[in-house]
C-alpha cells in the first residue's frame, strides 16, 4: 500500500492505492456450478423438502431448512422477468452498454441473473418483460462471464 | 419492555465532499448537538451504537476507532452495525432495544459516511454482491434499482413521468431543507431529458454521493424529562429478505417490487403503535428512497395505498408538502444520501417534525410520523413509528 499527499479543494489529503489479493471460496454449490459451466452444463439445486429447483444453486433451502441436492439442469429457455441496460460504467464492470437480465428458466422456481444480448441503439435494449429468452454458454470466460441470455426469435 | 424516547437529534449539513474533516470529526458535528439537546452529561451515556458502510467505502479500516472510541466508548460498550443502506434504521433499532430492555438508560446512536473518499463508489458497491454469481453481471446500487423500476413499469403500469414527478417533488423538498445536499429544483421535463444511467433510471433520478453524519440520543422514561420535547417511539420492526434478487421475482411469497418484508415490518410496527389505517393516521413519512421507484414501492408496502396504486398518490399530489400525507418533505435520500447515516436522518427528520421545528418543510400539526430504511439488494428493511405522546 502506498500513501502520498495530494490537495483536495484546498485541503491536504492522503491518497492511497490498495494492492491486496483475496481468494474467495466458491463454496460447495458455487464450485459445482463453476465447474459445470466449464463442461457446458448448468448445475442447479433441488430442495429435498419442497422440491423447488433453485438457481443459483445453494446447499440449503431457506424455506424448508433442509439440504438440497445438486444436479445438471437441462432447460435452456425461459421467461424474462426483469432487465436493465447499463450505460454508465464503473471500475471492473462489463463494457458499456451492457444488459442485465433475470429470467426463470422452464422448470426452475427462481430467476437467474445473467448478462443479456441487447440492441444498443434502443434505450430499453429491445427487451421486454414476459418474452422468451434462451441461455447460451459461450466458449470463453469464466463462470457467469460465459452465460448470455438471448431473446428467442 | 420499557418505553423509549428520543431526546437529542443532530445531523450535519450533507455535502458532496468534506475534505476538511475525518469521519470521526464529521460525526462530532452531529453528536455534540444531539447530546446537548438531551440534557445529559457525557458520562450519563451508557453505550454507543455506531454504523457506516463497508470499510472499503471509507478506505480506512475501522474508520471510527481512532476518534470515537477514546471519546465516547472508553470503558463503555460500543457496537458497530452495517446493513447497507438500512444501517441507520438498524442502528436505531439496536439502540432502542438496549434502552427498552433496561440494559441501558441512555444510548448514543451515530451513523456516518464519507462517500467522497473512494474513487469509484459504484465499483465499491459492486463488491457487496456474491463474487461468483452477481459481481460479474455488473450489479451495483443503480442497476439493482433499475431492475426494480422496469418491473414496476411492466406489472403496475408506472411510467417515466411518475418517476420524474416523484423526483421533482423531492427536489422541491431539498430546496426547503438547509441540511440537504441538493437544493436546486428540477422540472419533470429536465428529469426526463437527463442522461440514462441504467434504463429506465436517469441521471437526475439518482441520489447524490454524500458526506454526512447523524446522531440520536435514546433514553428511558427516567431521563426523558431532561429534554423539553421528547419524541416517543410507538412501534418498530425489522425484516430481512432472501439473498438473491432472482428468488424474489414473480415469487408468491416474496416479490421484489412489493417489498414483501417491508410490508411485514410495517404491519408489525403498526400493530405495536395501534395504527389500523396508516394513510389516515400518519401525518408525515420519511422513506428510504434513493430513487423514485423505491419511494413508490415503499408507499405501497407501508400501507399508504394498495399494491400497484402508488401512481395515484403521485398523480393526486398526496405526497407533496401540503398534501394528504407528505412523504420526504425534507427531500429525502434523493437530496442527500450519506449511506450509513441516511436511515438515522429519516428518524431525525421525524423528530423535528413532531417537535414542530422542521422550519420551511414543517408539516403543520404533525403528531405521528413513520421512518423507514432499506439496504442490501432490497433485503434489509426497518420501520419505526413515532409520536408526541408516550404509548
Amino acid at each position: 500500500m502506498t500513501l502520498r499527499p495530494v490537495e483536495v479543494r484546498g485541503h491536504l489529503a492522503l491518497e492511497e492505492h490498495w494492492d491486496l489479493r483475496h481468494r474467495h471460496a466458491l463454496g460447495r454449490a458455487g464450485e459445482a456450478f463453476a465447474r459445470g459451466v466449464e463442461r457446458g452444463a448448468i448445475v442447479a439445486a433441488r430442495c429435498a423438502g419442497c422440491r423447488r429447483v433453485l438457481l443459483p444453486p445453494r446447499v440449503f433451502c431457506e424455506r424448508c431448512f433442509c439440504d438440497t441436492e445438486l444436479f445438471d439442469f437441462e432447460s435452456r429457455e425461459g421467461e424474462l422477468l426483469s432487465f436493465t441496460v447499463v450505460r454508465m460504467p464503473f471500475a471492473g464492470s462489463p463494457p458499456t452498454p451492457f444488459g442485465i437480465a433475470y429470467a426463470r428458466l422452464d422448470g426452475s422456481d427462481t430467476a437467474l441473473g445473467a448478462l443479456v444480448e441487447i440492441d444498443p441503439d434502443q434505450a430499453d435494449g429491445g427487451l421486454a418483460i414476459g418474452t422468451r429468452v434462451e441461455l447460451a454458454i459461450l466458449d470463453s470466460g469464466f463462470g457467469m462471464e460465459r452465460l448470455r441470455y438471448r431473446p428467442v426469435r | 419492555m420499557r418505553r423509549v424516547a428520543i431526546t437529542g437529534a443532530g445531523q450535519t449539513v450533507h455535502a458532496s465532499r468534506r475534505p476538511d474533516v475525518t469521519l470521526g470529526e464529521l460525526c462530532l458535528e452531529a453528536i455534540v448537538p444531539a447530546v446537548g439537546e438531551s440534557g445529559l452529561a457525557w458520562d450519563e451515556v451508557d453505550a454507543v451504537v455506531f454504523g457506516c458502510g463497508p470499510d472499503l467505502l471509507q478506505g480506512v479500516r475501522n474508520a471510527y476507532l481512532p476518534e470515537l472510541v477514546p471519546l465516547l466508548g472508553a470503558a463503555k460498550p460500543m457496537l458497530r452495525i452495517h446493513t447497507g443502506g438500512a444501517t441507520g434504521g438498524s442502528l436505531f433499532q439496536a439502540g432502542a432495544t438496549l434502552v427498552a430492555s433496561g440494559w441501558a438508560r441512555a444510548v448514543l446512536v451515530v451513523g456516518a459516511e464519507k462517500a467522497s473518499e473512494p474513487g469509484d463508489v459504484q465499483a465499491v458497491l459492486n463488491t457487496m454482491w456474491n463474487p461468483l454469481f452477481e459481481q460479474p453481471i455488473g450489479l451495483n446500487a443503480i442497476n439493482m434499482l433499475a431492475l426494480q423500476s422496469v418491473r414496476q413499469m411492466h406489472v403496475h403500469g408506472y411510467t417515466l413521468e411518475h418517476f420524474a414527478e416523484v423526483t421533482a417533488k423531492n427536489r422541491r423538498g431539498g430546496v426547503r431543507n438547509p441540511f440537504a445536499q441538493l437544493r436546486q429544483e428540477v422540472t419533470v421535463a429536465e428529469v426526463l431529458a437527463s442522461e440514462v444511467i441504467a434504463w429506465p433510471i436517469k441521471a437526475l433520478e439518482c441520489c447524490p454521493r454524500s458526506d454526512g453524519a447523524c446522531a440520536l440520543v435514546l433514553v428511558g422514561d427516567e431521563l426523558a424529562g431532561r429534554a423539553p420535547a421528547p419524541v416517543r417511539l410507538r412501534g418498530m420492526a425489522e425484516c430481512t429478505d432472501s439473498m438473491y434478487i432472482g428468488d424474489r421475482l414473480g415469487d408468491s411469497l416474496s416479490e421484489y417490487i412489493d417489498a414483501t418484508t417491508l410490508r411485514a415490518a410495517a404491519h408489525d410496527a403498526y400493530r405495536q403503535a395501534g395504527i389500523g389505517s396508516p394513510f389516515d393516521e400518519i401525518d408525515v413519512a420519511e422513506i428510504y428512497s434513493p430513487f423514485p421507484s423505491a419511494e413508490m414501492k415503499a408507499c405501497e408496502a407501508v400501507g399508504f395505498c394498495e399494491r400497484g396504486e402508488a401512481d395515484r398518490l403521485v398523480e393526486t399530489g398526496a405526497l407533496e408538502l401540503g398534501g394528504v400525507l407528505p412523504v420526504n418533505p425534507s427531500g429525502g435520500p434523493m437530496c442527500a444520501n450519506p449511506i450509513g447515516a441516511t436511515g438515522l436522518v429519516r428518524i431525525a427528520e421525524c423528530v423535528e417534525q413532531l417537535r414542530g421545528t422542521a422550519g420551511a418543510h414543517q408539516v403543520d400539526g404533525a403528531a405521528r410520523a413513520i421512518a423507514t430504511s432499506s439496504g442490501g439488494s432490497s433485503q434489509f428493511y426497518t420501520v419505526a413509528v413515532f409520536g408526541k405522546e408516550a404509548p
